[in-house]
């Protein structure tokens, strides 16, 4: 084995942990409605599946798009040798407008900033390799996306030092938050290159608010340092709320074409908002020349293949369908979104309001036998094995509070997550009998109670033990 | 000795539901006839017949001789208002009336803590003697052979020196009283010569004056007398003649001159311990005549604290009578009261208390203290059955010092059960009448069944009838009406009775007789067995055991009649108009000679299949066979405890302690009767010193009991495990080694390790303890196989012989549909079960049947008010916004259970929001 690269051998890609221990055991006994029906669901993965009728159907009013044809004739040669790595400027004009749209037109994307990668996942080590020398950190707000140790530091040698927010204010960023981080940094003799943040927040399913926003650009502006954000659930934003993009900030703060714009540099994908991740579509969009130019030789080791650049060019140059496919993708995750708060309301479960997102950021700190993330781990592996659902637990997206869990809801259909939600609340109330006898419980039980008063059944059967006899 | 025919015991009803065939009518001519067994013993069981049978002519039931409120939560939620508000003297009278309203529940614990409260709260000094003597009283301590009656048990509530202090104890918390060390060299000997007191160097002061009586003199300091009272000063120091010589002349004043010394050391070193009791009487007198206020109380303590015997109390308290010495007086009461019931029976103390002379003179006490008095006395007289001349002057005394309304009520009424006990009808319905003026509804029963008597049958059923039209009905109004009544209206009568109070055990025995004698056998054993299934009562066994008999079962016959005798040893079984020996001819009937191992097969195979009462039957015959075999006696007391039997399963622990052997196994018997009291640091000290006598396992055993009752963290908890370990190791039976390990299972679910608990509960059904499968099916289901929950529950049903329990278990286990079913037999077989009604009101409340809901819940709360079943109703009733009656709920709950916490925050919760819905109105105004 001595012939094998560190990067190989070291557990750096981060693939051991329960995140991923998850997806394995889901795949060995995947949750099927008719061939395995106790099989696992799978809701540890932030997949769309909403709206893949409206892509279908407009697949189907436009042939040319996926049969390599412009106006009836094909392209295939010309597609087959297409290999420039500054991508189809169409595409690149298509995606900026897209981009622009999901903010409302308020900022605009000059197509020739952006750098196509495949999927967000390249986009995010390449900033990585354009901004940080190996050693060098990037400061994450707690809790993160798990892939994140992976993306950002296995190959490029970079640091990760959490910013750790807390469930006391919904997980936000707060300044001391960040100054603390930045010393840790320090502390750890790690030269602090920039900030990354995903906004929406994933796994929070929460948009940064614009106090966050102004806070992060204040910040970066006064160290000196970069600020990364990963804005590709943007297009998942269902609340009532506008999506505010850290380009907003920049414009509201007059900052545009100044020194600290160049320092801010956005990432963008397809895979969350049209639900294409197989299509591996990214992109880097920064105000920095260099970058731009560094990131775009680099993004030959991913390039986006033209196939898929021309059929979502003519996709995403349709107006028309764009805004259509934006409104009905937002009310149908609300809707789901709403199903799966509502489901683990009755099972005495609540969640962090979340207005993005595919996903919950799901409170069971009442269920765990004591305020440990070894205990979280026994929950969740009950959850795994016994329940059989799979759901990513807090300490995989290094959260500092034991008892959180991300769970999925837009990549199934709406009977299997009620299946899934069911089996849940069967497992909730069985434990909570259990857990009955322990006394530490009770106040547990009792704020369990106050959320699920009307269920009178549910209270009665806990009532009184009978002690042992002599 | 006189009187002595007035102390005998009545006979209870039950006596006369069994005729002679010489006298088949109803004559109340008094003593049964004994029968002698005619037949020869090998003869046919007919012959072990008794004489006559039970007929459903003669059969009545009882009349409650307690408070009997119309509307119980009603009345708890007044009363726990009034206490919460009540000032400190209020207070101890306040829980002396929750005692008398709870009485009807028959709560041993419950009871005992509102004499506990009562006993905290009282003030004054003969007050505090009588709670303490009935603190003691309650726990049948008297019954315990080698305990004095003036000794303290180290319970600070029940210690005689305590009580003779005033002032309220309050946080007298019983966790080992300290008289013992605070009094230890106090008391001197009588014997003590007043020469030797010239020791003390308080005495070297130069005497400047004399006190003469006859030819003696007492030197004395003319300052240190003056000192003692304002007369003396003005005496010595005025303007009157002894202010000028030194030789006073005391002949005049009849007073000794032992006496005048004494004087003269008291007045140096302020000590009277040092005299004698004649002595410290004179001292008395004179302090009383010359107003020397620390003199006399001085004297009065050291009298009091030489009141230990009853001849000293009865010569003392005359004496305190007449001087009004309060504290002397409680002394000596103390002692009578301390005697109980003995004292009952002692012609001299009862002459005293029923004296016409004591009854003025005691007056000065308050008649609030001495209606306490009284009430105890009577209290006691009616637990002893009596229904003497002297019964009734005590309750007459009650009456006549009661104040307040429930006071003369429960006098008058108990006047009238007594009364009615002596057949004098006429006598007992004139104070029903009155008791029933007051307010108390159930003397009613008394007015129409002494009309009954009296042979005004209709207008009996009127007076029934008129009540039931007139009130909310109870379960005792058709019960009553029901006796009047004929035919199909009986019968009706009698369903609705069980219907609204299914604890009440005569439509019951009544249908049971009425269908043996239309020959309708089978149902006729249904019936009783149903009341025998949840409620067990000597009678109810007995006339089970009569019906065993008479069909021919000996060997059943004589399984019930063991349990009755288990129940109460002193029973007269069938009236007494059996052949004395008939256990024992029953006995030589039914089975060839069991040997002590067969016994102990069928009790291993009657104890695994869960059947009590066989089990008790052999535990009884065992004792039988071998009275030296004392843990049969703590075995009863378990059977007992399980068969809900509590009054009975103390006295089996006493007796125990009477015949332990040795000081290990004494100390055990002795923790288990302070657990039962409610005194868990007391057990553990009682379990810990039998270890450290003996490593027994029912020393283990209680202590680990002990244990897991205080709330425990989980490192303490743990330490239960080792101490059920510690038990397993030592010596004993499957039996009860099955239980530990039961209960061993039990802390392992606690402590959430689930695989240990199920090996634990395996290893118990492995040794034939068949309850650990209710263990096993909990962890089965915490371990989220719910349908392997319900499969050992199953079993569990299958085997056992009483299966309400475990119906109710499984009804946990299984689907809502089937839980339904399962509850709805538990209530069938056990209707004193209350969760069954909480699920059933619970699930109405979820279907929004709100009214439905509270109906169900009040169904049970009709007769048995619990804590569970009052806090859900109060939870509903605050859902449905109903907030006065949640409060009242509350309240009456808290009554139950001062610190249930969940009540607490419910009754806070919805007096808050009943103010703000008045404030709202209130600024609308």
């Amino acid at each position: 084995m001595k012939q094998l690269s560190t990067k190989v051998t070291s557990n750096g890609h981060g693939q051991d942990s329960s995140y991923f221990l998850g997806w394995e055991e889901y795949e060995k006994n995947p949750y099927d409605e008719i061939k395995n029906p106790n099989g696992m669901i799978q809701m540890g993965l932030a997949e769309n599946q909403l709206c893949f009728d409206l892509i279908e159907s407009w697949l189907t009013k436009n042939p040319d798009a996926a049969s390599l044809k412009r106006n009836g004739q094909s392209i295939f040669r010309e597609l087959a040798l297409f290999q420039d790595y500054h991508g189809m400027p169409e595409f690149k004009k298509a995606m900026a407008e897209f981009m622009e749209e999901i903010r409302g037109n308020r900022v605009t994307f000059d197509p020739k900033k952006i750098v196509l990668a495949a999927g967000s996942t390249s986009a995010n080590e390449t900033l990585m390799f354009c901004l940080a020398e190996p050693g060098d950190a990037f400061l994450l707000p707690t809790p993160y996306y798990p892939g994140f140790d992976r993306d950002l530091k296995w190959r490029t040698g970079a640091e990760i030092v959490p910013i750790h927010c807390s469930s006391s204010n919904g997980f936000q960023i707060t300044e001391s938050a960040l100054q603390q981080a930045y010393q840790q940094a320090q502390k750890l003799d790690l030269k602090v290159k920039g900030v990354l943040v995903t906004n929406p927040s994933n796994p929070l399913g929460t948009a940064l608010t614009r106090r966050e926003l102004n806070l992060l650009v204040d910040f970066i502006t006064s160290k000196n340092i970069h600020l990364i954000s990963d804005e590709i659930y943007s297009g998942t934003m269902f609340g009532f709320e506008q999506f505010i993009s850290v380009m907003d900030v920049l414009k509201d703060k007059k900052l545009e074409d100044t020194e600290v714009s160049k320092r801010v540099h956005v990432v963008y994908s397809l895979s969350k908002d049209l639900g294409l991740p197989g299509f591996r579509v990214g992109a880097i969009y920064s105000n920095d020349e260099m970058i731009v130019s560094a990131a775009t030789k680099m993004s030959s080791f991913g390039l986006v293949s033209s196939q898929t650049q021309y059929l979502l060019s003519a996709l995403l140059s349709d107006k028309k369908f764009t805004s259509q496919y934006l409104e009905e993708n937002q009310k149908r995750l609300k809707s789901r979104q709403r199903r799966l708060v509502s489901g683990l309301e009755s099972a005495g479960i609540t969640c962090l309001r979340s207005n993005a997102g595919l996903f919950c950021w799901v409170d069971m700190r009442h269920l765990l036998d004591t305020n440990t993330f070894e205990a979280e781990l026994d929950l969740w592996k009950k959850i795994v094995y016994n329940v059989k659902l799979n759901i990513s637990p807090g300490s995989s997206c290094h959260c500092t509070e034991p008892g959180w869990f991300r769970v999925c809801f837009a990549n199934m259909s709406e009977d299997t997550l009620d299946l899934a939600l069911k089996r849940l609340k069967t497992f909730v109330e069985s434990t909570d009998c259990g857990r009955m006898i322990s006394r530490s419980s009770h106040e547990r039980l009792k704020s369990l109670r106050k959320k699920t008063v009307s269920n009178w059944v549910f209270r009665v059967s806990w009532t009184d033990r009978v002690p042992d006899e002599r | 000795m006189r009187n002595l025919k007035l102390f005998e015991r009545f006979k209870s009803t039950q006596v006369h539901a069994f005729t002679t065939q010489d006298s088949p009518s109803t004559s109340s001519n008094g003593s049964p006839r004994m029968m002698k067994f005619l037949g020869h013993p090998k003869s046919k069981s007919r012959s072990l017949l008794p004489h006559g049978f039970p007929t459903t002519d003669l059969l009545e039931p009882p009349l409650d001789s307690y408070l009997k409120p119309i509307d119980l939560v009603e009345s708890l939620s007044n009363l726990y208002r009034r206490i919460e508000s009540s000032s400190e003297s209020e207070a101890s009278m306040l829980y002396l009336e929750q005692y008398a309203v709870l009485r009807s529940l028959g709560d041993a614990k419950l009871l005992r803590r509102c004499l506990l409260n009562a006993r905290r709260h009282a003030i004054d000094v003969p007050c505090k003697v009588v709670f303490s003597a009935w603190l003691r009283f309650f726990r049948r301590e008297h019954e315990l052979v080698g305990v004095e009656s003036m000794d303290c048990n180290g319970l600070a509530s029940e210690c005689p020196k305590t009580s003779l202090t005033h002032g309220c104890d309050l946080n007298v918390d019983d966790e080992g009283c300290e008289c013992s060390t605070v009094c230890e060299d106090e008391f001197g000997s009588d014997d003590v010569k007043i020469s030797k007191a010239d020791e003390f160097s308080g005495l070297d002061e130069v005497s400047d004056i004399s006190f003469c009586v006859g030819s003696e003199k007492a030197k004395c300091v003319r300052s240190r007398i003056a000192a003692l009272s304002r007369p003396f000063e003005a005496m010595l120091y005025g303007s009157f003649v002894e202010s000028t010589t030194s030789e006073i002349d005391f002949s005049e004043n009849g007073i000794s001159i032992e006496a005048m010394l004494a004087l003269n050391i008291y007045s140096r070193i302020k000590r009277v311990d040092l005299f004698r009791v004649e002595t410290v009487f004179e001292l008395l007198q004179l302090a009383s005549k010359f107003c020397c206020d620390d003199l006399k109380s001085e004297c009065e303590a050291r009298l009091a604290a030489s009141v230990t015997d009853l001849d000293k109390a009865l010569t003392f308290v005359e004496y305190a009578l007449e001087e009004r010495t309060t504290l002397l007086l409680s002394a000596c009461l103390q002692v009578f009261l301390r005697e109980l019931p003995q004292s009952l029976h002692n012609p001299k103390v009862m002459r005293f208390f029923c004296s016409s002379e004591a009854k003025e003179q005691l007056a000065f006490l308050g008649s609030e203290c001495v209606f306490l008095l009284y009430y105890f006395l009577s209290q006691v007289g009616m637990e002893e059955k009596l229904t003497t001349d002297t019964m009734l002057i005590l309750l007459e005394r009650t009456r006549e010092f009661a104040r307040t309304n429930w006071q003369k009520a429960l006098s008058l009424h108990q006047m009238g059960c007594v009364l009615f006990e002596r057949k004098d009808y006429k006598a007992a319905q004139f104070h029903f009448r009155l008791a029933s003026s007051l307010g108390h509804v159930y003397s009613l029963a008394g007015v129409s069944r002494t009309e009954y008597k009296q042979g005004k049958r209709y207008s009996a059923y009127r007076l029934m009838n008129f009540l039931i039209s007139n009130h909310k009905p109870h379960g005792w109004m058709y019960q009553e009406r029901s006796l009047y009544n004929v035919g199909v209206e009986k019968l009706k009568d009698l369903a609705t009775a069980t219907e609204l109070d299914p604890t009440l055990s005569f439509p019951y025995k009544y249908r049971a007789v009425m269908k043996f004698e239309q020959k309708q056998i089978k149902e006729a054993f249904q019936e009783i067995d149903r009341l025998i299934q949840f409620k067990l009562s000597p009678e109810c066994l007995e006339l089970r055991a009569w019906l065993y008999l008479a069909t021919g079962d000996r060997e059943s016959c004589l399984r019930d009649l063991r349990a009755v005798l288990s129940l109460e040893p002193n029973y007269v079984v069938f009236g007494g108009k059996m052949r004395d020996d008939l256990v024992e001819a029953l006995t030589a009937q039914c089975i060839e000679v069991e040997s002590e191992a067969d016994c102990w097969v069928r009790l291993f195979d009657r104890w695994s299949a869960v059947d009590d009462v066989a089990s008790l039957a052999v535990v009884h015959q065992m004792l039988q066979n071998d009275p030296s075999k004392n843990f049969l006696r703590f075995r009863q007391s378990l059977l007992l405890l399980r068969l809900n039997c509590q009054g009975a399963a103390m006295r089996c622990l006493r007796m125990a302690w009477n015949l332990a052997t040795s000081e290990a196994e004494r100390l055990v018997y002795e923790g288990w009767l302070l657990y039962d009291m409610g005194y868990v640091e007391e057990t553990l000290t009682k379990a810990e010193e039998a270890i450290s006598i003996q490593r027994s396992f029912e020393a283990f055993f209680l202590k680990a009991y002990a244990l897991a009752d205080k709330n425990l963290d989980a490192d303490e908890i743990s330490c239960v495990v080792q101490v059920l370990e510690e038990a397993l190791k030592c010596p004993s039976d499957g039996l009860r080694k099955g239980q530990a390990l039961n209960n061993l299972g039990s802390i392992y679910i606690n402590l959430g390790m689930l695989d240990q608990a199920e090996t634990a509960y395996k290893n118990a059904i492995e040794i034939k303890h068949i309850r650990a499968r209710q263990g096993l099916a909990r962890v089965y289901f915490l371990k989220n196989q719910r349908k392997e929950a319900c499969e050992e529950m199953t079993k569990l049903i299958e085997k056992s012989c009483s299966k309400a329990a475990a119906y109710e278990k499984r009804s946990e286990y299984c689907e809502r549909e089937k839980a339904k079913e399962d509850l709805d037999m538990a209530t069938t077989l056990d209707p004193l079960r209350t969760y069954p009604y909480r699920y059933r009101a619970a699930v109405l409340m979820d279907d929004q049947r709100e009214t439905e809901a509270v109906e169900e819940l009040s169904k049970a709360i009709a007769f048995r008010p619990e804590l569970q079943t009052l806090h859900l109703r109060a939870a509903f009733h605050e859902a449905t916004g109903n907030l006065s009656l949640a409060t009242q709920d509350c309240e009456a709950a808290l009554c139950l259970d001062p610190n249930h916490t969940e009540t607490l925050h419910l009754y806070s919760r919805s007096k808050d929001q009943a103010s703000s819905i008045d404030n709202t109105i209130f600024g609308l105004d």
